[in-house]
């Protein structure tokens, strides 16, 4: 994910479908110039709002992000939403219609102090992290002791793991479903990542 | 002389009788005859045509070609052995199920590609990827328009295909004729599939649609204009002023046909029925020229 993913492309030439440098590959739509334009006719541009949806997913879960910021001059958004070789960038405007599509489909979510300029993006949904912790709690016999927010997402058990480094209100969504399920009981920490958790053992 | 004389008289009655049922016997005898030749000639032929296929069905499945000619032969006389896969010749041929297989696979491109195009793809277009989901590896460019192919499908075989054109493939394969045919086929369901005509090349429409005149030939021109135009280009092509240009176009957007580029001065518009979502990158290249 370095700035030099744009320049190794424009190298590369047009010969061939470029990957970035992180090994993530657009689908061929993102060179297609109207795709830059939100479109007047209502079936195309929920087709359109769909893939760009889609689009937005597979970038953001090849390379584990979570957050996007509209406001951050960042990468992610040079690559996602500007397109130099064909010379076309999303207005602001449409990443938000863009993400307000997607938050209709449960693909997304405003944070709501943002005004519509930073978004969840929920890659995987919190139902399936949910399961992914737990069974790698048991598997590695760590039910029965609280640990903490932390060390799920940050420890060195985890790190080989999806969910390490997972952001902080998709982790908070994930024990909610842990809790509600009945699987898991959380405990008031200092802060965020001294929230605790306890497994429950799996028969009890 | 016996001008005067009543006619029907009962002699002349029964002598007309007579020859009335005369004649009929032996038209009788002549057509039952001709019945029972014609009937001795269709079963040595139904035998041999039925010899015939069974000997070469698995040409007939399998080679584009001979299944072809084999639909011709049966055309010119009148059986259509690939109406139904109920039929006789349908359980006698399987090839019935071959067509209603190809069915399916049409069915299915057009469907999953309609959010990008519409509903309206090149034959070509809808040959080629058939045939890469009834896994041939070298899908071949358009056989019937080879030279006016669009240059997307070409631009995409030359990418792909390496240099041997692998005939391991050629079980799989399909022509533009079966694609038709199938499509045909698929017109009793009323979904709207059916075969247009737009410039020089056939297009694959999966939605119930009437293209009007404009915008027939706006798609037409799009065909030798990579895939894009605007004002501009119309006006230099086709000699129309602005207003029944962007009439045109502006229709063809609200049939999702077309796709609006405003980021370009004047505006283009973009027919993305060639588009290839995952394997090449036609549209940079079109872009970028």
């Amino acid at each position: 994910m370095s700035l030099s993913a744009a320049s190794s492309n424009a190298a590369q030439g047009l010969s061939q479908s470029p990957a970035l440098a992180s090994g993530f590959q657009f689908p061929s739509i993102h060179n297609f110039p109207p795709f830059y334009t939100l479109q007047p006719t209502a079936s195309t541009w929920k087709n359109q709002a769909d893939l760009w949806g889609t689009v937005v997913m597979r970038y953001f879960r090849h390379h584990r992000l979570y957050q996007l910021d509209l406001d951050d001059a960042n990468t992610t958004n040079e690559q996602l939403f500007h397109n130099q070789r064909i010379n076309r960038r999303l207005k602001p405007e449409t990443i938000q219609a863009i993400v307000d599509e997607m938050v209709k489909k449960g693909d997304a979510e405003w944070d709501p102090t943002s005004r519509k300029r930073k978004a969840i993006i929920l890659w995987r949904k919190p139902e399936e992290w949910a399961t992914f912790i737990s069974t790698w709690v048991f598997e590695s016999g760590l039910n029965n002791t609280i640990m903490t927010y932390y060390e799920i997402a940050h420890g060195d058990n985890a790190e080989d793991q999806e969910f390490y480094n997972i952001h902080p209100t998709v982790l908070q969504k994930t024990m909610d479903v842990l809790v509600k399920r009945g699987v898991a009981t959380t405990f008031q920490g200092a802060n965020f990542e001294e929230m605790g958790v306890k497994f429950f053992n799996a028969g009890a | 002389m016996n001008r005067r004389r009543p006619v029907g008289g009962r002699a002349y009655a029964e002598r007309l009788q007579a020859t009335n049922e005369s004649y009929q016997r032996v038209g009788q005898t002549i057509s039952d005859n001709q019945m029972e030749q014609l009937q001795k000639q269709m079963e040595t032929f139904r035998a041999n045509l039925e010899t015939f296929a069974r000997l070469h069905r698995k040409d007939i499945q399998k080679d584009p070609v001979f299944r072809m000619h084999f639909q011709k032969m049966c055309g010119n006389i009148g059986v259509d052995p690939l109406a139904s896969s109920k039929g006789y010749w349908g359980e006698l041929l399987g090839v019935g199920d071959f067509y209603y297989e190809l069915g399916i696979q049409i069915i299915d491109v057009c469907l999953s590609t309609r959010a990008l195009n519409g509903g309206l793809m090149e034959l070509s277009e809808v040959k080629r990827r058939v045939e890469r989901m009834r896994g041939v590896r070298n899908p071949s460019p358009t056989q019937n328009h080879g030279n006016s192919g669009s240059k997307w499908a070409n631009a995409f075989s030359a990418a792909t295909s390496s240099n041997s054109q692998s005939k391991e493939n050629t079980n799989m394969e399909i022509t533009e004729d079966d694609v038709l045919r199938s499509v045909k086929t698929l017109a009793p369901l009323g979904s709207g599939f059916q075969v247009l005509q737009i410039g020089d090349k056939k297009m694959i429409s999966s939605v119930p649609r009437e293209l009007n005149r404009d915008q027939s030939v706006i798609l037409g021109l799009v065909q030798k204009t990579n895939g894009h135009v605007n004002v501009n280009i119309v006006r230099e092509k086709l000699g129309w002023e602005t207003g029944r240009t962007t009439t045109a176009l502006n229709t063809l957007l609200e049939d999702s046909l077309m796709w609006i580029d405003q980021q370009a001065e004047p505006y283009e518009y973009w027919v993305p029925g060639f588009f290839e979502p995952e394997e090449d990158d036609i549209y940079a290249r079109a872009a970028s020229s």
